[in-house]
């Protein structure tokens, strides 16, 4: 779907006018945003991240031509400020998760698992998956984000971040396993979907 | 615990809805028979139902008015007339990087003639075009405080390789990748199509497999002497100014 209003900004923005790009930067700042607290984690980075990001989409826009969708390559400018920063600063050496190289990852778990009440609020869920999304690595936890968060397709992930898309594929794949058995030593987190499954299908 | 023989890795773009029908079928009909894949796809579901979404983000107070004060001051890169005053200045920047990629990068070409030793010779075409210029030597000097690239180019090439960020494109020797310059007049319509990997102060950086159908061109306007091997990757970098 083509959004003629965004590709008035895009037009605008590109020959230099700057009340357009705020607009496109209105529409977008928390999609970004969203992306790179999940990739920084911390607040100040995810921020500093996307202010190298919007700047630098600015900068880059008259050689945007509008092959890619405008979100799509925005992310992946967030993402290279996101990946930049971490690398940069090796602020956080422990959320970086472990190398890609090994075709078995481990996975660092906590000794001591939250336990949530079964009746566990919506916000505890949250909370879990966001705690399980820091123990991967950036490249899993990119991929999620983009899939569960921003809703992209496998095409457009792979655009976003300049993989192929049996590269895609596989991270989506190893990172929700990760991810899957990060909440299934973390406590109760599944117990309650199973329930509610079959409180909905009944038995079969 | 994986005692199902079913392709696991299905399962993911089966519940993406990235597969076709005739595909999806076979996955459907072995989810209604196998407890532990259909185990897989509702805790996946279950994740997703509780996946925080955007609207959960709280910005950061003046987060759109601090990213605007940054753009007012970030100058748009675009292509001018005559950019020979400052070209002079990032070809100097960029000889460099051609310098200590080529010494720091074994590049993997074969034959006599490496294609990497291209870039240097585009930068003297270039320089002459520049030495035609009164005016550059004016201004070079002045544009010389202005942070040249290599560090920059450099860290993007190690972030990639840390991060695995490009790891489509870079083979199992990273390191093998040949460096190609050129300016945004000089290529035109050659890199519309193209994503730029990344973008720096005054040039932006493509990332190409030596298979993609850009790459033949650069060959056919005389930016590479061959079509390099499959397992290179090429490094354009296109002078915005
Ligand atoms: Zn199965």
């Amino acid at each position: 779907m083509i959004d003629l209003q965004e590709q008035k900004w895009i037009s605008a923005a590109k020959s230099g006018d700057q009340e357009a790009f705020s607009q496109l930067v209105l529409r977008y700042q928390k999609k970004v945003y969203a992306l790179a607290l999940r990739m920084c984690r911390h607040p100040e980075d995810a921020e500093e991240a996307a202010q190298e990001a919007f700047p630098s989409a600015w900068q880059g826009l008259p050689f945007f031509r509008g092959e890619a969708a405008f979100s799509t390559w925005l992310y992946r400018l967030t993402s290279n400020s996101c990946l930049d920063l971490l690398r940069r600063e090796n602020r956080h050496s422990a959320a970086t998760g472990p190398s890609l190289d090994d075709d078995e990852l481990s996975l660092d778990l906590p000794d001591t698992a939250p336990t949530p009440e079964t009746a566990a609020e919506q916000s505890e869920l949250r909370d879990m998956i966001e705690n399980g999304l820091q123990s991967l690595s950036p490249e899993y936890r990119e991929v999620l984000v983009l899939r569960e968060i921003h809703q992209l397709s496998y095409d457009e992930i792979a655009e976003s971040l300049s993989l192929d898309l049996g590269t895609v594929k596989s991270r989506i794949s190893r990172g929700r396993r990760q991810l899957r058995e990060y909440l299934q030593k973390s406590g109760n987190f599944f117990p309650s979907a199973t329930s509610k499954r079959m409180e909905k299908e009944g038995c079969k | 615990m994986n005692t199902c023989a079913f392709d696991a890795t299905l399962l993911d773009p089966f519940l993406d809805g990235a597969l076709s029908p005739a595909d999806a079928e076979p996955g459907q009909a072995h989810l209604d028979s196998c407890p532990e894949c259909q185990s897989y796809v509702d805790d996946i579901l279950a994740m997703r139902e509780y996946f925080p979404d955007d609207e959960d983000v709280e910005l950061p107070e003046n987060f759109a008015a601090n990213i605007m004060a940054e753009v007012a001051k970030a100058p748009q890169s675009r292509p001018r007339k005559q950019p020979w005053g400052k070209l002079a200045v990032a070809a100097a920047c960029l000889a460099l990087i051609v310098v200590l990629q080529h010494v720091n990068l074994p590049f993997a070409m074969g034959g006599s003639k490496s294609a990497a030793s291209i870039a240097p010779a585009a930068f003297l075409s270039d320089a002459a075009a520049v030495a035609e210029s009164e005016e550059s030597a004016v201004e070079a000097p002045a544009e010389a405080s202005e942070p040249c690239f290599p560090v920059t180019a450099d860290s993007s090439l190690e972030a990639l390789r840390e991060y695995g960020a490009g790891e489509n494109l870079l083979s199992e020797e990273p390191d093998e990748a040949i460096l190609v310059t050129a300016t945004e007049a000089e290529l035109g319509d050659l890199i519309v199509d193209e994503v730029p990997s990344d973008i720096y102060p005054g040039y932006t950086c493509y990332l190409l497999n030596s298979n993609e159908p850009i790459v033949a061109k650069l060959v056919e306007r005389g930016f590479l002497q061959e079509v390099p091997d499959v397992d290179c990757i090429i490094r354009l970098e296109v002078l915005s100014e």
